[in-house]
Order: C-alpha cells, then sequence, then structure tokens
C-alpha cells in the first residue's frame, strides 16, 4: 500500500493489471488445457517415482556433464575456408550464360560449347 | 576456445536457474514458515503455507529446479541457431510448466492468514498460474517454430554446399573429364 502512493509503481502495478485482464481471456482457457496433461504427468511421477533428491541431482549431473561434452566437442564453428579453396568455389561457381551448367574457368562451355 | 566459451556461457544460466528457480523461492517458503509476526500486545500473525506441508513445496522446488538448472545449462551452453539449443529450449519451457505447477500441486499457491480478533484470509494463485501455463504455451509453439526455421536454414545451407563441383571435374581443355 505504501509502495502504490509512488506515482511510476501505481503506474506500472495499473499496465501489469491491464495485461493480465485482457490476456486471462485467452490463456486462461490454454492454461486449464495445460494443466490437464501437467497434473497427470505429475500424479504420475508422485505415484511411482519416489520422493528422493538423489534421482533429480542425478539427473542435473547427467545433464551437465554431457551438455560440457558435447558442446566441447562440437562448439558450432564453421569450418574456415581456405584462401584457394575459396578461390576454387568462385571458380567452380561459374556458370555458363546459355545452358546454366558449371563451367569451371574454361571460356567455352564444356556441354553446349557456346562461348561465355 | 568457442568450446570453453559456450560452457562458461552455460554455467552463467545454470547459475541464474540455481538462484532464481531454487535457492531463492525454497529459503523464501522456508523464512516464510518459520517468521512469527507479533502484534502488540501480546498476539502472534500466524501465516500458513500448504497447509502446514511446507517440506512437499520444498522438495518440488529444488528437484524441479535442479532438473530446470541442468536443461539451462544444455542449452545456454549450445551454440546459436542450433538444433539442440533449440530443442533443450523447448524442454526447458516443459520443465518450467512443471515447476510453475508444482507450486498449484504442492499448494503453495494457497496461503492463509489468521489475523487476530478478525479472522482468517486465504490468497488463492491459482488462477495466475493458469494464466502464465497459457503463456507457457504460447511460447512452446514459439519455440516449435524456431525449431522448423533452423531445420529449413540448416538444410538451405546442405544444399548450398552440394552446388561445389571442384575444378578438377573439368579436364584441361574445360571439357568434362
Amino acid at each position: 500500500m505504501i509502495l502504490l502512493q509512488v506515482d511510476i509503481l501505481r503506474m506500472i502495478a495499473d499496465f501489469i493489471g491491464v495485461i493480465f485482464l485482457y490476456s486471462k481471456v485467452v490463456l486462461t482457457p490454454i492454461g486449464e488445457v495445460m494443466k490437464l496433461w501437467i497434473e497427470s504427468v505429475l500424479n504420475f511421477i508422485d505415484t511411482f517415482i519416489p520422493m528422493r533428491y538423489e534421482i533429480y541431482i542425478i539427473i542435473f549431473i547427467i545433464l551437465v556433464v554431457s551438455g560440457v561434452i558435447i558442446n566441447y566437442h562440437w562448439p558450432g564453428e564453421k569450418k574456415e575456408v581456405k584462401e584457394e579453396e575459396k578461390k576454387e568455389m568462385d571458380v567452380s561457381a561459374k556458370k555458363c550464360k546459355y545452358c546454366g551448367k558449371p563451367i569451371g574457368d574454361s571460356e567455352f562451355c564444356p556441354y553446349c560449347g557456346s562461348r561465355n | 576456445m568457442g568450446g570453453m566459451k559456450n560452457i562458461f556461457r552455460g554455467f552463467i544460466g545454470m547459475a541464474i536457474y540455481l538462484t532464481t528457480t531454487m535457492l531463492i523461492p525454497a529459503l523464501t517458503f522456508e523464512y516464510v514458515d518459520r517468521m512469527e509476526i507479533f502484534i502488540p500486545p501480546d498476539e502472534i500473525l500466524d501465516i500458513e503455507i500448504a497447509k502446514g506441508n511446507i517440506a512437499v513445496v520444498i522438495f518440488w522446488l529444488v528437484a524441479l529446479g535442479l532438473t530446470m538448472s541442468g536443461l539451462a545449462f544444455f542449452s545456454w551452453s549450445s551454440p546459436k541457431e542450433s538444433r539442440r539449443k533449440v530443442v533443450f529450449g523447448i524442454l526447458l519451457v516443459f520443465a518450467h510448466c512443471f515447476y510453475l505447477w508444482s507450486y498449484k500441486f504442492s499448494g503453495a499457491t494457497a496461503f492463509g492468514v489468521e489475523i487476530p480478533g478478525l479472522g482468517r484470509v486465504i490468497f488463492d494463485f491459482a488462477g495466475i498460474v493458469l494464466l502464465y501455463l497459457g503463456a507457457y504455451a504460447l511460447i512452446i509453439v514459439a519455440k516449435i517454430w524456431k525449431l522448423i526455421e533452423v531445420e529449413f536454414g540448416k538444410r538451405k545451407e546442405k544444399k548450398e554446399e552440394k552446388v561445389y563441383i571442384p575444378e578438377s571435374t573439368f579436364g584441361k581443355d574445360g571439357g568434362a573429364i
């Protein structure tokens, strides 16, 4: 209540309230659907998996260790193309003006014989 | 070098999740459960969370908080625009849903305050939880869309790589070998 006496905070609170009010119409029914499967999964976990911290600690360790291994070995960096290969790629990308087939660095098209 | 950078990023993500989903909520519940507000002359304001079964709330917070932190580590440490980043991002949103519902599941969304001389006030936040679950459903759809986008991007990249024909395919005079 004391915080709401600050104008800016009251404005933010009103703004968030409006967002909640209008999104409630759309989001709450979707949330109800989500609730169905989440509740059944949690009930399953609660019934069949013992309430022990060890299980979740093991899951955590597996995720972290596999994350370290996978992301260390495959960091997702693209291989740098060497200058020569780049040059070769540029040449091979040259295509015939008439038939559109690759002609390398030659003046004549090996497929249709036309001069480029 | 890039691998170490990725892992460092993963550890930052994991630390954020461990703090925000596990440590702060668990400590808050623990503190609120023990808290005693004295009302003069000699009365105590009693706040009851999860019908006094705070251990269940903390168990689910820690269990799902740990799972989420592990998933966050994997997701944050994966390279940008990679399939694994998006897939683990989706799994993380699913874990978020379970985490959020665990509050309701363990009874933490409703708490009562016994005000001496006035009676009992009960707060129920289940409606807000449903609202958030709806928002998470939309996030899941957006993430699946992102996965499709990444997949198409990868296929396009592969196609472009296939266009490359080495020079050795042609003879010296330009004729095909």
